[in-house]
């Protein structure tokens, strides 16, 4: 292992004054539980490490102008036991409550979690379907927002620059009153990685489904919405019908694989089981 | 290798220890400072015999760099008892209810159930299996281990093991 240069600033002002200091090569770490794993795969050590764990303003989760902000730094555990996303983005609280271990959930952070860009990365389906806007800010200083649905590009490959750093994510509050659910299949019931996992929010009202957003995880190289099944349940009631055609639609969507987890049809039929549960759940 | 000097709080006393770069929290604790009752087990996160608690909540040590916690309060399974020749409650508990068979896991699961008890006094069965998901014990096939955590927790449940 050659020379590696630590940062760790505590405020956002000590953090803007590394920027256009840090090395070509570094990286952004927080919890590490993804980074230390796979450096121990053998994955190349980068030249600067910049540890945004410690950093303040990164670590808050507040509600400002009818939109939720949520910092890079903020853990699993900080999600699980916060008032504000209990309250208002309780979907949120669930795929938090979902990942690894309460060990991993004390470390583990959102922004490690979609900048690490697993399929499987459990607050990725929860993010797309609010909606949510990636923050970035790089080396050269510049800030840009990006739609979480247009940041995941193919297997692990995303819109941030090499030099770029996520500070945070932002979404419109969820209107009260409407249903939401994270579902997740692991190989076992605790501290799994998913074969399978899916968030779904729905404004219905009788039995009517005035608007739904439906992603998947682990179903394809990328974190995804499912716009046909979208597009099948707007607008329409809930019967019989309804969830034979989501279910049918989801199959245009997904694209999964075979893997150690679990095969392409397993998924396929899993991803068609959860979606059918959650929406006669939700119409229930 | 870069070098650097760096000062941790473990068990309420102050270590000035020069670290390589990117060296792990549980090498300087197990190596270094031969504090050996934080376990290496499988580097990866994912079995909790490298457990310590960094400023009250437990964290895995392999996969967590030293520098990312200088200046916080560790506490390793050698930092739990009041005082020399006593046990915490935890200990007294996972002796008599023989929650310990070869040891391995022993540290971290008294780790996590001590983070448990002082955030929630009365745990249900449920909210402790749910604490101690991420330490993973080969021997005792959890029950004890259970029974043990409920001990501490409620005096009065009694002893199993005991003749
Ligand atoms: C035992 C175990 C179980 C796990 N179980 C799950 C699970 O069930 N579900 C799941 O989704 N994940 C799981 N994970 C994976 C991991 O814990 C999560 O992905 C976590 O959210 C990563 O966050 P981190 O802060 O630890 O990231 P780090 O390891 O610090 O970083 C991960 C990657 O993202 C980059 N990065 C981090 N922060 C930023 C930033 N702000 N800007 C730019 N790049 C950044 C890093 O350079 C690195 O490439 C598990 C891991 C372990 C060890």
């Amino acid at each position: 292992m050659s020379e590696v240069k630590y940062f760790r600033p505590r405020s956002y002002s000590e953090f803007t004054d590394l920027l256009g200091q840090l090395p070509t090569g570094f990286k952004t770490v927080a919890g590490t539980t993804d980074f230390i794993p796979a450096a121990r795969r053998g994955a190349p050590y980068p030249t600067a490490l910049l540890d945004i764990s410690k950093l303040n303003e990164f670590q808050e989760i507040k509600e400002e102008g009818g939109r939720i902000l949520i910092g890079a730094a903020v853990t699993m555990a900080d999600l699980l036991e916060s008032d504000l996303i209990i309250e208002k983005c309780s979907v949120l609280a669930s795929a938090a409550k979902s990942l690894g271990s309460p060990l991993t959930r004390n470390r583990a952070t959102i922004g490690g979690n979609i900048a690490n860009a697993s399929p499987s990365a459990d607050t990725a389906p929860v993010l797309l379907t609010l909606d949510a806007d990636v923050h970035l800010i790089s080396n050269d200083g510049l800030t840009r927002q990006v739609p979480l649905t247009s940041f995941f590009k193919g297997y692990k490959i995303t819109e941030r620059g090499n030099d770029e750093i996520i500070t945070g994510f932002s979404f419109t509050t969820p209107q009260s009153g409407i249903w939401s659910r994270f579902a997740k299949v692991g190989q076992r019931s605790g501290a799994a990685i998913s074969v399978a996992n899916m968030s779904v929010i729905i404004d219905r009202e009788d039995n009517i489904c005035h608007d739904i957003a439906v992603a998947f995880g682990a179903v394809a190289p990328v974190p995804l919405r499912a716009v046909s099944v979208e597009k099948a349940a707007k607008g329409k009631p809930f019967d019989n019908q309804f969830i034979t055609d989501c279910c049918e639609a989801v199959q245009a969507d997904i694209s999964p694989i075979s893997d150690i987890r679990g095969s392409a049809d397993y998924r396929r039929h899993v991803a068609a089981n959860i979606l059918a549960r959650a929406l006669t759940d939700a119409f229930a | 290798m870069n070098k650097q000097h760096i000062t941790l709080n473990i068990n309420r006393e102050e270590y000035d220890v020069v670290v390589t770069d990117n060296e792990l929290l549980s090498n300087v604790i197990h190596d270094t400072l031969g504090l050996t009752g934080t376990k290496y087990g499988c580097g990866t996160g994912e079995c909790g015999a490298c457990t310590v608690l960094v400023n009250g909540d437990p964290v895995l040590a392999c996969i967590t760099l030293v520098t990312a916690v200088a200046g916080a309060e560790i506490i390793t399974i050698e930092g739990v008892a009041p005082a020399p020749g006593k046990l915490d409650p935890i200990q007294d508990a996972f002796l008599e209810q023989a929650a310990v068979q070869c040891g391995f896991c022993t540290p971290g699961m008294i780790l996590v159930a001590k983070d448990l008890l002082v955030r929630n006094p009365h745990p249900t069965e449920e909210e402790i299996r749910e604490t101690i998901r991420g330490n993973i014990c080969r021997c005792t096939g959890y029950t004890s281990i259970i029974r043990a955590i409920q001990q501490a927790a409620d005096p009065t449940i009694c002893c199993q093991s005991k003749p």
